[in-house]
């Protein structure tokens, strides 16, 4: 399958959240957001209370803005136009249970509109996409909490939409599963559709996703690639290990620099560090070795993930 | 250390009985009822009847002092103070309750089923039959809280506000009557909707079976009894057996007339029994799906 | 257009199926099986007569029961049910516009309202033979009306309420069998108050009406024709409602 297959797929932002806010009578759900999607793999991530299901409802036009405009594909986005463009894959449980995968997904199929004998082609293409061709007939009450996953990531994928929203896709997969959702996930993303993925397991993101939305306290608190979202939070403390044989005289040449926090000790030969402004430290750590005959024979940085990341992200917010 | 910190320490009492889990059973049943309005909407609408007999009460009281022949003008129409007046309070209230059932049913019963509670609940250390207790307990306190409890303050008004306590010691046949009519209510309300909702767990299918069976029984008893004449037909009217079971307990039941309260016990407890058989069967914590 | 209708379409029959293959279909059955012996028996007595039926069995049976309670089983779950179930969501991402989603659905309960009235009274005058007969087509316009007056609430409560089913019972039990047995003229803003009407307008030659001569002076009723407009401007009126508290709601609890 190719671009050429998604007429959805347009150049440019396909989701567009203009200063949106919205209440719920006293509580704030989403403040001022500001955020396009663009074709790729989006990362949506916050804790609990962070405002991701607020957002994903408004993109999906459940909820009307109460300030500012949610636009797909440049149309509102709870008008029926935008929502051709959009395929949703909610975190809830919830089918027509009698059915069976297939009949649901070929439902879905005709609901957005499409002939009999076009809704069974979709139909058959996205199973085959989730894996769920062999074992789509199988009713919906008896299928494992995988497989209906699938299927739910089926009916979402079948009208071949310009922007994909998935809710917690990966709960309840295997380990085998979710590197073949994941795959799914950059087929579509390669294909030039924008996939937003709402998670809170870290470490899939990092190998999934191509930019992170950060949210905390109704607001999008960062957005980006994780490097890029790295350098605007230069200040955040990263932990660097070194194996060096002369571990307390490399230590005592460290301590007077101020781009280093904190040296600990470990076993023979390691030290951890925790250093601000890596690029400085890497630069005049370097001219170090180069002047010095410092053994070091190994040299990582431990805490580049999306965790680390999001965890100071979320620590900055707190301060707001 | 951690842990200790944490706030966590060891418990070292010994586990209870898992009977008194029904206790929990019934606390969390009830409050998770006590928090919808439409609950509160019932319960309003239901004590308008008791409001009414609670005023009127009062007012006979009130009128009594100011003139002894007015008390006794009130008292032919039986409104409060007699056996049959607590029974036909309690059977109109039995008609709002079978609505507040319809709720309870679906809430406490039917989400159990619909949204895998009971799996949560039979993980625990209960067994089947402490869910079952606990949730019978549950209904049977919503009955009592509509029927019997209302009725209780009734009794207690009138004699307090009677010229002496003697109306208590005169009545306890009353006390009887209200109590033993209210267990009726309880123990055959609850057993029936709870096999019910067992086994009709959605709210539209649940709500229709139990009007059915409220409305359409009574309807079919009559035509039955009309083609012959046959009273003992009417015994297939559940809600018109409780009811004369309940005069039964108030000793208002005209012993001559049929059906008698032995036969209407017989047929209320083989209905218990095949609730309960339902019921038990449908109690289980995995769910075999074909 | 042609796919927004081919979806509604699609919509409409993927509603009467699911309504259709449930255990409330089986509930209407039982409770239709229930009237039909009710019914059977009724008509062993030594007299049955058309005036009898309609006071003794098809007014206090079919008119205040059995059509309340389709029109609860279908309408309140239109809308009620997809969100007891969760699958509401599904209605809420298609591709079609909301007033749409509500109006379709409408529809097939109306439909299903329709045809399981119409097709439990014609089995019931059925099987009361000639007096049933009789009294068919003087039934049949009040009951169909009153099911839909009654259906396009119950619909609109669904819509509004997460405990449609309940509120649609209350509502139907103190509105409809309270008020509309109480004397004077707070009985006309029950459904069952209009439908009572009609049947008394059409079966004026059997001089229907409530029983007892207190209950037929107090009962004050509009003419056959008025009550069909006021049923017929309810359903209307009640379909808008709903299509426009829809188009606006926003239903959180769709995940």
């Amino acid at each position: 399958m190719n671009v050429a297959d998604y007429p959805d797929a347009l150049p440019g932002p396909l989701a567009e959240f203009q200063s949106v806010t919205k209440w719920y009578g006293a509580v704030i759900g989403v403040n001022d957001i500001s955020v396009t999607l663009e074709a790729g793999i989006t990362g949506l991530l916050g804790p609990n209370g962070a405002g991701k299901t607020t957002f994903i409802k408004l993109l999906t036009g459940q909820l009307r803005p109460s300030l500012g405009n949610v636009l797909v594909c440049d149309a509102p986005a709870r008008s029926a136009a935008a929502r051709r463009h959009i395929g949703y894959c909610p975190d809830a449980d919830a089918f027509y249970e009698e059915m069976s995968g297939r009949q649901f997904v070929r439902t879905m199929a005709r609901l957005h509109g499409m002939s009999a004998v076009e809704s069974r082609e979709r139909t058959e293409q996205a199973l085959a996409e989730v894996g769920m061709l062999d074992r789509a007939d199988r009713t919906l009450r008896g299928c494992s909490k995988g497989m209906r996953q699938r299927i739910k990531l089926a009916q979402a994928l079948v009208h071949q939409p310009a922007v994909l929203v998935v809710d917690e896709p990966l709960n309840g997969i295997d380990p085998v599963g979710r590197r073949e959702l994941m795959e799914l996930f950059r087929r579509c993303a390669a294909r030039g559709q924008a996939v937003l993925v709402s998670s809170h397991i870290l470490d899939e993101m990092d190998e999934l996703a191509d930019r992170i939305v950060f949210m905390g306290r109704g607001r999008v608190l960062a957005v980006g690639t994780l490097p890029d979202i790295r350098a605007m939070f230069a200040g955040q403390p990263l932990q660097i290990r070194i194996a060096c044989r002369q571990q307390r005289e490399l230590a005592t040449r460290l301590i007077p620099w101020d781009q280093v926090l904190r040296i600990e000790l470990s076993g023979i030969d390691e030290l951890l560090l925790q250093v601000v402004r890596p690029d400085d430290f890497f630069r005049q750590f370097g001219e170090l070795i180069q002047a010095t005959s410092f053994d070091v024979s190994r040299l990582e940085t431990t805490d580049t993930t999306t965790e680390a990341t999001f965890q100071h992200v979320m620590s900055a917010a707190a301060k707001f | 250390m951690e842990l200790d910190q944490a706030g966590y320490r060891t418990w070292e009492g010994q586990p209870r009985s898992p009977w008194w889990g029904c206790l929990s059973i019934v606390r969390v049943g009830l409050s998770l009822i006590f928090r919808r309005w439409v609950f509160w909407i019932l319960i309003g609408l239901g004590l308008l009847n008791f409001l009414f007999h609670f005023a009127f009460i009062y007012l006979k009281a009130t009128l009594s002092v100011q003139n002894e022949n007015i008390a006794r003008f009130l008292d032919n129409y039986k409104v409060t103070g007699t056996g049959q007046a607590y029974a036909d309070f309690m059977f109109a209230q039995a008609g709002i309750c079978a609505l507040l059932l319809a709720f309870a049913g679906s809430t406490l019963i039917g989400s159990d089923y619909r949204q895998g509670g009971m799996v949560f609940y039979l993980s625990r250390g209960i067994g089947k039959w402490h869910y079952i207790v606990g949730k019978l307990l549950t209904i049977a306190a919503v009955v009592t809280i509509v029927t019997t409890l209302p009725a209780l303050i009734l009794f207690i008004e009138y004699g307090t506000l009677s010229n002496s306590f003697q109306y208590f010691l005169d009545n306890p046949r009353v006390l009887c009557g209200i109590l033993g009519y209210g267990t009726v209510l309880a123990v055959v309300q609850s057993l029936l909707i709870f096999a019910i909702a067992a086994w009709v767990p959605r709210t539209v299918p649940l709500v229709m079976t139990w009007l059915g069976l409220f409305a359409l029984l009574k309807g079919l008893a009559d035509a039955m009894r009309a083609i012959d004449g046959n009273r003992y037909w009417l015994l297939l009217g559940f809600w018109d057996d409780m009811n004369r079971l309940g005069r039964w307990c108030f000793g208002s039941l005209d012993p001559n007339r049929i059906p008698s309260a032995g036969y209407c016990l017989a047929v209320l407890a083989a209905l218990c029994v095949v609730s309960l058989v339902l019921i038990v069967r449908r109690v289980r914590a995995v769910e075999v799906v074909s | 257009m042609k796919t927004t209708l081919s979806a509604c379409g699609h919509l409409f029959w993927l509603t009467i199926r699911r309504q259709l293959c449930s255990r409330q279909t089986l509930a209407c059955v039982a409770l239709t099986g229930l009237c039909a012996l009710i019914v059977l028996a009724w008509s062993r007595q030594a007299d049955p007569t058309a005036k009898k039926l309609a006071e003794q069995v098809l007014v206090p049976t079919f008119v205040a029961f059995l059509m309340p309670i389709f029109a609860i089983c279908y309408g309140a779950s239109g809308i009620g049910g997809e969100r007891e179930d969760q699958t509401l969501i599904y209605l809420l991402i298609v591709p079609i516009t909301r007033p749409l989603v509500y109006f379709t659905k409408a529809l097939a309960g109306l439909a299903l309202v329709a045809g399981w009235t119409g097709g439990s009274l014609f089995l019931l005058c059925r099987l009361a033979g000639v007096p049933g007969l009789k009294l068919f087509a003087m039934f049949l316009p009040a009951a169909l009306l009153g099911g839909l007056a009654y259906a396009s609430l119950f619909l609109l409560v669904g819509a509004v309420f997460r405990h449609g089913t309940i509120i649609s019972l209350v509502y139907w039990f103190f509105l409809e069998v309270l008020f509309g047995n109480l004397p004077g003229i707070v009985k006309r803003v029950s459904v069952a108050f209009y439908v009572r009407c009609m049947i008394y307008d059409s079966g004026g030659d059997l001089q229907l009406g409530p029983l007892g001569r207190v209950a037929r002076e107090m009962f004050l009723p509009v003419s056959g024709m008025a009550a069909t407009a006021t049923l017929s401007a309810a359903v209307v009126a009640l379909l808008a409602l709903g299509v426009l508290l829809f188009e606006t709601r926003e239903y959180r609890d769709a995940c």
